[in-house]
C-alpha cells in the first residue's frame, strides 16, 4: 500500500475501479468495526475489490467511472466531421440475476439488473484486444452498501470463484468469504459460424454466513501480461503466454480487478440462505 | 478455387471470406464488370459479400441485449452499458505530403466483432493482427481508390505473411503494409490502428472497416474453438491461421471522400470504450 501514490501518478486506467467505493463507503465500513489498514492488494479500505495493489488516494473526477464518458469519448474535429457517417458504438451489457433462496430451495427474492463497466474494465478490454493481456479466471463479488453484508470474513463481502488458489480468488479469498463453483461459459454462436447470441456467462452461488444485505456487486477478471502486476509500469509488449496458462497462473502476480460494477437497492439475506448469481455479458 | 474450398473447411475465419465473393461475385464481376451492391452470403457461413467485403451471415447482425424483467428488476441497478467507439481519422495527402482533405467520423461494431470480444474475454481466442480496409460506396471498381486486385478494396495490414494479410493480400485486395497496432492504458485506454496506402486510381472512400483476428484451438460444430486457447497473442501475430476473423467495425460514409490517383491515404482508427 505504500506504493499507492505512485500508482495513481501513472496513467493506469485500471485503478479507477473501486475508488468511489473506497471513498464513499470507507467511512461507514470503518464505523462498522472493520479494519481500514489491513487490506491486502486488490482490496480497498472498505473491503471492496479494486485493481490488484491499487491505491486509495486522490480520486479525481477523471477517474470516476461515471465521469469517464465525457473525458474518454473521441471528439471529432467539428469543422471536418463527417456528419453522415454512422455515428454509433457497440454497447457492452452486464446483465445480473440474483436469486436468494432458502436452504430448501424455495425462492425468497429475485432481482435482475444491468451493471456498468468499471473504469478498469476498459483497460482490460483494450489489453485483450491488443494481445497485451490474456484472460484468466473471473470472480463475482457482492457486499453491502453499509452495515452487515451477507458474508463476513475479514471484510463483509462474498466472493464466488472457480478456484481459491488462483487469481482473482487468491487475491481476495483470504479476506472475503468465498465459495467455489463459479462457471465461466462463452457462447460463441449456436448455429452457423457467426450466428449469435454471443455472450459470456458467469454463474455460481454462495451460502450466506451471516444476516445482512447485498447492495454492491462486482464482476472481476484476472489477466496475465508480459510483466507481473506493477505499480509503476503497464504491460509493454505482446503477451507470450496463452490464455490456458493464465487460468492457473499464480506467479508473477496477474493483473486483476473489477470489470463491472453496480449498486442496487439492497437485497436482504439471512444467514444460511443461498445466493445464486448469474452475470451475462453481451454486446449489441 | 479448389484450394480455397479446402481452406474453408478449417477454422480460419478470414479465409472463408472471399470464397463467396470469388464464387458469387465473380459472376457479377464477369457479367457487369464490377461488383454489385453488398449482399448477404448464404446463412450459416462467414464470407465476404458482394465486392469482397468481409461479412458474416446468419442471424448475427446483432447480439440480443439483456432485457430487464420489469416486474422484478432491481430498480437501483445501473442500467447502462459501455460503448465501444471506433473513431476514424482519414487524411488525404498529395504526393508531396501536403494535406488535401481531413475527415473524422465514428463507426460501429459489425458482424464478428461481438463474438470476437466474447472470444477474447473467455480466453477461447488470443488476439492477433488487425487490418484496415476500405472502398467506395458499393465497392465499385470504377470508383474505388484501389483497383489492382481481384476486388476493388484498399487494405492496410501489418504483415502479408500472417493473417489476415496473408489471405487478403494474396491478390484479393490492393494492400499496403506498415499498419501499427498500439494500445494505451492511460486514462481512457485505447487501441490505435494506423497506416497508409497510395491510391492506385482516382475514386472515393465510401465504406471503411476494421478487420480483426484471434487464435484458438480446434473448432467445434459452430466453427469456433471449444476450449481455452493454448496459442499466445505473440504467436497469433505471426500465425498463418486464425480461429476468429472478420469485420470488427465498419461504416458507410454519407459523403464519400474524394481521392486522386497517387494521393496518400493516411488512416487512423482509435478504438475506445466509455
Amino acid at each position: 500500500m505504500i506504493s499507492n501514490s505512485a500508482f495513481l501518478s501513472r496513467p493506469c486506467r485500471f485503478l479507477a475501479a473501486a475508488l468511489v467505493a473506497a471513498f464513499g463507503l470507507g467511512l461507514s465500513q470503518t464505523a462498522c468495526g472493520q479494519s481500514a489498514t489491513s487490506q491486502p492488494p486488490g482490496i480497498s479500505a472498505t473491503g471492496a475489490p479494486r485493481m490488484g495493489g491499487g491505491p486509495l488516494a486522490a480520486l479525481t473526477a477523471v477517474h470516476a467511472p461515471g465521469a469517464s464518458t465525457a473525458v474518454d469519448a473521441p471528439k471529432p474535429a467539428s469543422s471536418q466531421n463527417d456528419a453522415g457517417a454512422i455515428n454509433q458504438g457497440v454497447k457492452m451489457h452486464g446483465h445480473w440475476i440474483i436469486d436468494v433462496k432458502n436452504p430448501d430451495g424455495s425462492l425468497v427474492e429475485h432481482r435482475d439488473f444491468e451493471n456498468a463497466l468499471e473504469g478498469g474494465g476498459q483497460g482490460f478490454l483494450i489489453g485483450l484486444m491488443s494481445g497485451y493481456l490474456i484472460p484468466g479466471n473471473y470472480m463475482i463479488v457482492m457486499g453491502p452498501q453499509s452495515g452487515n453484508g451477507a458474508c463476513v470474513a475479514t471484510f463483509q463481502w462474498c466472493g464466488i470463484v472457480t478456484s481459491l488458489t488462483t487469481y482473482p480468488g487468491a487475491g481476495y479469498c483470504g479476506s472475503y468469504y468465498c465459495g467455489t463453483g463459479l462457471t465461466v461459459t462463452p457462447n460463441l454462436g449456436s448455429s452457423g459460424l457467426s450466428s449469435g447470441p454471443f455472450s459470456l456467462v458467469l454463474a455460481g452461488s454462495i451460502t450466506a454466513n451471516q444476516t445482512g444485505t447485498i447492495g454492491s456487486v462486482y464482476s472481476l477478471i484476472s489477466t496475465c501480461a508480459n510483466i507481473g502486476y506493477s505499480t509503476t509500469v503497464n504491460p509493454t509488449a505482446m503477451e507470450t503466454s496463452s490464455p490456458v496458462s493464465c487460468v492457473s497462473q499464480t506467479s508473477p502476480e496477474p493483473w486483476y480487478g473489477p470489470l463491472s460494477q453496480a449498486n442496487i437497492t439492497p437485497v436482504s439475506v439471512n444467514s444460511g440462505q443461498i445466493v445464486q448469481v448469474t452475470v451475462t455479458i453481451t454486446f449489441s | 478455387m479448389i484450394s480455397k474450398t479446402v481452406f474453408l473447411s478449417r477454422p480460419c475465419r478470414f479465409l472463408t471470406a472471399a470464397v463467396v465473393a470469388a464464387l458469387g461475385l465473380g459472376l457479377n464481376l464477369s457479367a457487369i464488370g464490377q461488383s454489385g451492391s453488398p449482399a448477404a452470403a448464404p446463412p450459416g457461413t462467414l464470407a465476404w459479400g458482394a465486392g469482397g467485403v468481409h461479412i458474416a451471415t446468419g442471424s448475427s447482425a446483432s447480439a440480443p441485449a439483456a432485457n430487464e424483467r420489469s416486474a422484478q428488476k432491481g430498480s437501483a441497478g445501473l442500467n447502462q452499458g459501455i460503448k465501444m467507439h471506433g473513431h476514424w481519422i482519414i487524411d488525404i495527402k498529395n504526393a508531396d505530403g501536403s494535406l488535401a482533405h481531413h475527415h473524422e467520423f465514428e463507426n460501429s461494431i459489425q458482424y464478428d466483432g461481438q463474438n470476437y470480444l466474447i472470444g477474447l474475454m473467455s480466453g477461447y481466442g488470443a488476439a492477433g493482427l488487425w487490418e484496415i480496409y476500405f472502398s467506395s460506396v458499393g465497392a465499385m471498381a470504377s470508383t474505388s481508390p484501389c483497383n489492382t486486385a481481384t476486388y476493388p478494396y484498399c487494405a492496410i495490414v501489418a504483415s502479408t505473411t500472417a493473417q489476415p494479410g496473408l489471405f487478403i493480400c494474396n491478390g484479393l485486395y490492393t494492400c499496403a503494409t506498415g499498419l501499427t497496432i498500439t494500445p494505451t492504458f492511460g486514462v481512457g485506454p485505447t487501441l490505435t490502428l494506423a497506416g497508409s496506402i497510395v491510391a492506385t486510381q482516382a475514386g472515393s472512400i465510401g465504406f471503411v472497416g476494421t478487420g480483426m483476428s484471434a487464435c484458438g484451438g480446434a473448432a467445434e460444430g459452430n466453427g469456433f474453438p471449444a476450449s481455452i486457447s493454448t496459442v499466445t497473442p505473440a504467436a497469433c501475430y505471426t500465425s498463418t491461421t486464425t480461429s476468429f476473423s472478420g469485420t470488427a467495425t465498419s461504416t458507410t460514409l454519407a459523403s464519400p471522400i474524394p481521392v486522386a490517383s497517387g494521393q496518400i491515404i493516411q488512416v487512423t482508427v482509435v478504438l475506445s470504450l466509455s
